[in-house]
């Protein structure tokens, strides 16, 4: 096996097999590997089978809660539009309850602080000259 | 009768069929992946273990095997990952570093009640367990199984060029290993 300087000479090191097997084991393997499947399959089945009740139970309450949800979003929805629809008729019925000429006197009114309501000046003078109002006044003010 | 690797395909996409194929592939390819799987883990209670985990990925994979290699190659590479892997989960559970694995194996070797070789075969199963993973498989490859480097090459993906450097590399820590020794 070795040469005279004692190298191996790897050529001549054994190639053979040295593990062994139990007797049979290969004969047999095809059918342990049947099992091993087969119970997988039905482990795999099993687990469906307990867990198929929770899933459904799962896929409801999130479809619920989802149809909760929305139905919020669409209430909440509505109900701001209804806010603003009431607002407006606020407004409006306030605006008919405005006595001009009081209106009139506090814009010549010196020292008047004007609040800002987001209304032109240009469309209080219309509208003080549609309603036939004396605005020789407020128009040389502004 | 023996089926070739094209005709076990066909008759394993054939549902009533697909049974008795797979059965018949099982067959013909158990003992060389066996003794693949077996000259990398060495014992042959966990051989056992990942060789019916090999066929179980191929039972799974099967119906996508898409022929670019061959089955065989394909089955080799599936065995030589389960076992990499198989090492791999080895080291991990008991916090080892590689080198205690390959320790624990060689150990094992000398204990092993189905190691049946001589002192100078347990010297070279010890000396092959010195190598990396990689260069270890490839060297029971080309030496124990005579595969060629094409072959081994198909399987590992590694180029022939690199597998016959680490090849011969492997044979020269061989040779120190068991000179040493």
């Amino acid at each position: 096996m070795t040469t005279e300087s004692n190298d191996i000479d790897l050529n001549k090191l054994p190639k053979d097999n040295p593990f062994d097997i139990p007797d049979n084991y290969f004969d047999s393997f095809y059918i342990k590997l049947q099992d091993k499947i087969s119970r997988k399959e039905s482990y795999f089945d099993r687990i469906i089978y307990i867990l198929k009740p929770q899933l459904s139970y799962a896929v409801l309450l999130v479809f619920f809660i989802f149809i909760g949800y929305s139905s919020f979003k669409i209430f909440y929805k509505e109900n701001n539009l209804i806010k603003k629809d009431y607002n407006n008729e606020i407004i409006t019925s306030e605006i008919l309850n405005i006595n001009e000429n009081e209106l009139t006197d506090i814009l010549c009114e010196e020292n008047s602080q004007i609040i800002n309501t987001n209304i032109k000046d240009e469309d209080i003078i219309l509208y003080l000259a549609d309603n036939n109002i004396d605005n020789s006044e407020i128009i040389e003010e502004y | 009768m023996e089926y070739s690797d094209d005709e076990l395909i066909l008759l394993f996409q054939d549902k009533n069929k697909s049974n008795y194929a797979f059965n018949l592939i099982v067959l013909k390819y158990q003992k060389r992946l066996y003794w693949h799987i077996r000259k990398i883990v060495i014992t042959h209670e966990d051989t056992d273990d990942i060789l019916q985990n090999t066929f179980i990925k191929a039972l799974n994979g099967l119906n996508k095997f898409n022929k670019e290699s061959q089955l065989y190659t394909w089955l080799y590479r599936i065995a030589t990952n389960e076992s990499l892997n198989f090492l791999k989960q080895k080291r991990m559970k008991y916090f080892l570093p590689l080198v205690d694995v390959e320790k624990q194996l060689s150990e094992t070797l000398e204990s092993d009640f189905y190691f049946n070789g001589d002192e100078l075969s347990l010297k070279l199963q010890k000396a092959i367990l010195t190598l990396p993973k990689k260069q270890r498989i490839i060297f029971n490859m080309r030496y124990f199984d005579e595969m060629k480097y094409e072959e081994i090459s198909a399987i590992l993906k590694i180029t022939v060029g690199a597998l016959k450097a680490s090849f011969h590399h492997a044979m020269k820590k061989i040779e120190k290993c068991i000179t040493e020794n």
